[in-house]
């Protein structure tokens, strides 16, 4: 566990320090989704609709570049480090593949939220949007497991994209955009039918959304979304408990057939 | 250059492009790949209205302006994207340059396909959008002609913003996303696609008027709904000019930046993979 967590540290310090080390990446990571929020909120503006509508949209936007990095940087991530050939280092150094991937998520996670932050504040300022700030706490414990649910289930993307070829990125981008619609990022679910609610509800991106809005837009309480939070935290060790298995099903596999290192080297 | 050798090219750029895009799958599994995306991207800003409950005209400047902005992003790519990926992902962009033809004719191939694949999206897409928000099919009354007219038109000036990226990208690695994403959000933002652009304060309004998307897509929601008029030819003819002045300026730009790319030995740099 402690070598595990060693590792974790180490593949997130690489993580923090690779993407935080040039301002201008952060600069461009606030600004480019700025772009995009900018234009929904002027869209709800144009259509006259409620506040409400403008501040549940920009707390969603403000969530996607976590959507976009649990595909980018966790699910293809050892597809990429296959392809530039340090997959197979990984393994021969004797790290354990479940610290990288932690070390992955965790290093992903602060980076993102750094960002999201970014987006939050500046659409707050630029759109004079209103939240209940009296629900910070239970807005972060929500937010903490939105992450956790969020990033097991990267990697649990990990481990199975291993086994795919050139057609990961692919996936990444059907992944991408259906997702992110699913989970109400620019309106809320409640104008899906009950069934597609449902059913949406094991994406932690929607559950956290949701439960987001509920506590800084619509004022509830901790214990009125109370079940997102249970739901959230059952998300966590469900998928946790198969990144790990198939994490070490892919090893596995991969040793036996020798699909951990390029066919040409 | 005769005309039939240039055909030739063309044809044979366009069926290098589908072979690079689909031969990761089946025929199949590529098609769904392709309706896929901008159908959702499409969903994903049609539910706003959905979700305000405005009038159907609204619903209808939505539909038109998403589905058409899809097709914008598809070209774009298609010319700007190839130069990074041919020479940081393939490494093949120094083979380009000992081909019987030259690097924007090249590029402009690539993005065409990409531009002529966007159809297919682009119908699905506005028939799912449309029965999404209930809108009265039969109200239209394409006028093809005119339609397909302004289709070409987008391609020159999705041409000359493909060829303006792509000479930032001969000196980015890293930042080569940043430049894309940066022209396309800015698109959305400023290009009438889900929002009138005159609620946008003074003086971004004025930026919004210099871009040849806003002309395009108010032009499509007109042609496709049948109101033919004076003005309409007239915002064709002002199209017209932006979009070949558009494609003039980034032309030049273009070959500037190649000429001082290969000065500098930057043409076959592998930077990033």
């Amino acid at each position: 566990m402690k070598h595990m967590l060693k590792v974790a540290y180490a593949r997130a310090y690489v993580r923090i320090k690779g993407t935080n080390r040039d301002f201008t990446h952060y600069i461009a990571d606030v600004f480019l989704p700025l772009l995009g929020v900018s234009a929904i909120l002027f869209a709800y503006k144009a259509l006259n609709a409620p506040e409400i509508y403008l501040a549940s949209a920009a707390v969603g936007a403000s969530m996607i570049a976590f959507w976009y990095n649990i595909l980018w940087s966790m699910a293809s991530q050892f597809y990429w480090e296959k392809e530039q050939g340090n997959l197979p280092l990984f393994i021969t150094s004797g790290a354990p593949l479940t610290g990288i991937l932690l070390g992955m998520a965790l290093g992903g996670a602060f980076n993102m939220t750094l960002r999201a932050l970014g987006v939050l504040i500046l659409t707050i300022l630029l759109f004079n949007i209103k939240l209940n700030s009296s629900a910070l706490l239970p807005t972060l414990g929500l937010f903490l497991l939105t992450l956790s649910s969020l990033y097991s289930l990267g990697m649990i993307f990990a481990s199975s994209f291993l086994k795919f070829g050139r057609s990961v990125s692919k996936i990444n981008e059907l992944l991408g955009e259906p997702i992110l619609f699913l989970s109400g990022v620019y309106f809320p679910i409640n104008v899906f039918p009950l069934a597609i609610q449902i059913l949406v509800s094991i994406i932690p991106l929607a559950l956290g959304i949701e439960g987001m809005r509920e506590l800084l837009i619509l004022n509830k309480n901790f214990y009125d979304i109370i079940w997102v939070y249970i739901a959230l935290i059952f998300l966590t060790i469900v998928f946790a408990y198969i990144a790990i298995k198939l994490l070490k099903k892919m090893e596995n596999e991969g040793r036996i057939t020798g699909s951990i290192t390029l066919k040409w080297e | 250059m005769g005309i039939k050798i240039v055909i030739n090219k063309i044809f044979s750029l366009l069926w290098v492009s589908y072979k690079i895009e689909a031969n990761w799958t089946s025929i199949k599994n590529y098609l769904i790949y392709i309706i896929v995306r901008p159908t959702f991207t499409l969903l994903l800003m049609l539910f706003i209205f959905v979700a305000a409950r405005s009038n159907q005209q609204y619903g209808y400047f939505i539909l038109v302006g998403q589905a058409f902005y899809n097709l914008v992003g598809s070209g774009i790519m298609g010319v700007a994207y190839t130069l990074w990926d041919d020479r940081e992902h393939y490494k093949i962009l120094k083979y380009i340059y000992i081909l019987p033809i030259k690097l924007p004719f090249y590029l402009m191939g690539r993005g065409m396909y990409k531009y002529i694949e966007g159809i297919l999206p682009l119908f699905v897409s506005f028939i799912i959008g449309s029965l999404i928000i209930q809108y009265p099919l039969s109200q239209l009354h394409v006028y093809w002609l005119l339609l397909v007219l302004n289709y070409l038109l987008g391609f020159v000036w999705i041409l000359a913003l493909g060829f303006l990226i792509a000479s930032i990208m001969f000196f980015t690695t890293q930042y080569g996303w940043i430049v894309i994403e940066s022209i396309m959000g800015s698109l959305l933002l400023f290009g009438n696609i889900i929002f009138p652009s005159s609620l946008l304060p003074f003086p971004l309004n004025v930026v919004s008027d210099l871009l040849p998307i806003k002309v395009w897509i108010d032009l499509n929601r007109e042609i496709i709904l049948g109101n033919i008029n004076l003005e309409v030819y007239h915002q064709l003819e002002i199209l017209a000019l932006l979009s070949f002045a558009y494609l003039f300026v980034s032309w030049l730009l273009l070959n500037l930046s190649d000429r001082i790319a290969k000065k500098n030995g930057l043409i076959d740099i592998v930077t990033s993979h």
